[in-house]
């Protein structure tokens, strides 16, 4: 192999040439057109998924809305009973129950001469008390502590059951 | 001379005895018992005169001198279940000096007796008693201290103060006779 040709192309190497010959296709060429990398185009995501994907995302939202409401709501609900004499019961929850608010049944625990409280009591029966049939109006409760509640729908349950038999009275008087 | 020593004027006992009425309690098919006095009945009344409710202060002021009420009511699962002697023994308390019958009410319907009394010290009530005996139940109501019955018997069916149609409670299944 003469070393000149492999040089600066000087003189002749027949090995060289041939090596050349085979590979001029893969020359560059100074006219060649410069290569240019490919353009990248984002493939278009169908409109369907897009509203999918929205619509989950509001009805999750939704959701999560509508569930601390309702946690926010029952609190306060549950604030408001426990100041609130029984309105479950004859009530005297609220009472008369026990307050006992008026309600449509209103349960009011019935117990005997005992003045203990009723967290250290268990309640054994409950008396269903009739609403009020005349116009009622609505009392306002304060804030109770259970051992007024309690005391209250006793108190209110006597007085129910004393006024109902004064009132057997009153009607007989009145030929009723 | 003699002298005569004034017998003192013992204040006449408002309090009816309910002891004796366990024979009642066994029969019957349901009982409501009541009992308020003292310090429970206090703190009622400071309940009752907190309430704002027009109806709700004039019971507050009705009972306001109220000392102690008791009730009993024995509710029994057929006609005529219960032995007259037991009324009568309540009955027998209330014949005694101090007390005196205001209102005495017969009706064959249901063989309904409605008794009541009052009690006076002096001028001031210190005591009412009402005695019902029905077919199917017995109700005695005693109420020591003043108490306006008017006010109460106008006041029962409004203000929380129902109409009372005492029924057990469908949910519960306890046995009959069992109080709190």
């Amino acid at each position: 192999m003469k070393e000149d040709y492999l040089w600066d192309k000087t003189g002749s190497d027949h090995s060289i040439e041939e090596l050349e010959n085979s590979l001029r296709a893969f020359r560059l060429e100074q006219n060649s057109p410069r290569m240019i990398a490919p353009e990248v185009v984002p493939i278009a995501k169908p409109k369907f998924f897009a509203w999918w994907q929205f619509g989950f995302a509001a009805a999750a939202a939704c959701l999560a809305i509508a569930l601390i409401w309702s946690f926010v709501t029952i609190g306060s609900a549950d604030v408001e009973r426990a100041s609130v004499p029984d309105r479950t019961q004859p009530t005297i929850a609220g009472p008369a129950s026990v307050a006992v608010p008026v309600q449509p049944v209103t349960p009011v625990p019935v117990s005997t001469n005992d003045t203990r409280p009723p967290s250290k009591k268990k309640a054994r029966r409950t008396v269903a008390t009739s609403p009020a049939k005349s116009k009622a109006v609505e009392p306002t409760f304060p804030q109770l502590t259970e051992e007024e509640i309690y005391a209250y729908n006793r108190l209110v349950l006597a007085l129910s059951i004393t006024g109902d038999k004064l009132n057997l009275v009153r009607d007989k008087i009145k030929g009723e | 001379m003699f002298v005569l020593a004034a017998m003192p004027v013992f204040a006449q006992d408002a309090h009816i005895r309910f002891d004796k009425l366990d024979q009642l309690e066994s029969k019957a098919r349901d009982v409501v018992e009541v009992n308020i006095d003292g310090k429970l009945l206090d703190l009622a009344k400071r309940v009752m005169a907190k309430v704002e409710n027009v109806d709700s202060k004039k019971v507050a002021q009705a009972i306001s001198g109220l000392k102690g009420i008791y009730v009993r009511v024995y509710n029994f699962e057929n006609e005529n279940e219960y032995n007259a002697a037991d009324i009568d023994e309540i009955r027998n308390q209330l014949q005694a000096p101090g007390w005196e019958r205001v209102a005495n009410v017969r009706s064959k319907r249901n063989n309904q007796k409605v008794d009541v009394f009052t009690m006076f010290s002096g001028d001031m009530m210190s005591g009412v008693a009402v005695v019902v005996s029905e077919s199917k139940s017995v109700a005695f109501v005693n109420v020591i201290g003043p108490i306006d019955l008017d006010l109460l018997a106008e006041l029962s069916g409004r203000m929380n103060i129902p109409r009372l149609e005492i029924e057990m409670d469908p949910s519960t299944t306890k046995p009959k006779n069992e109080k709190e």
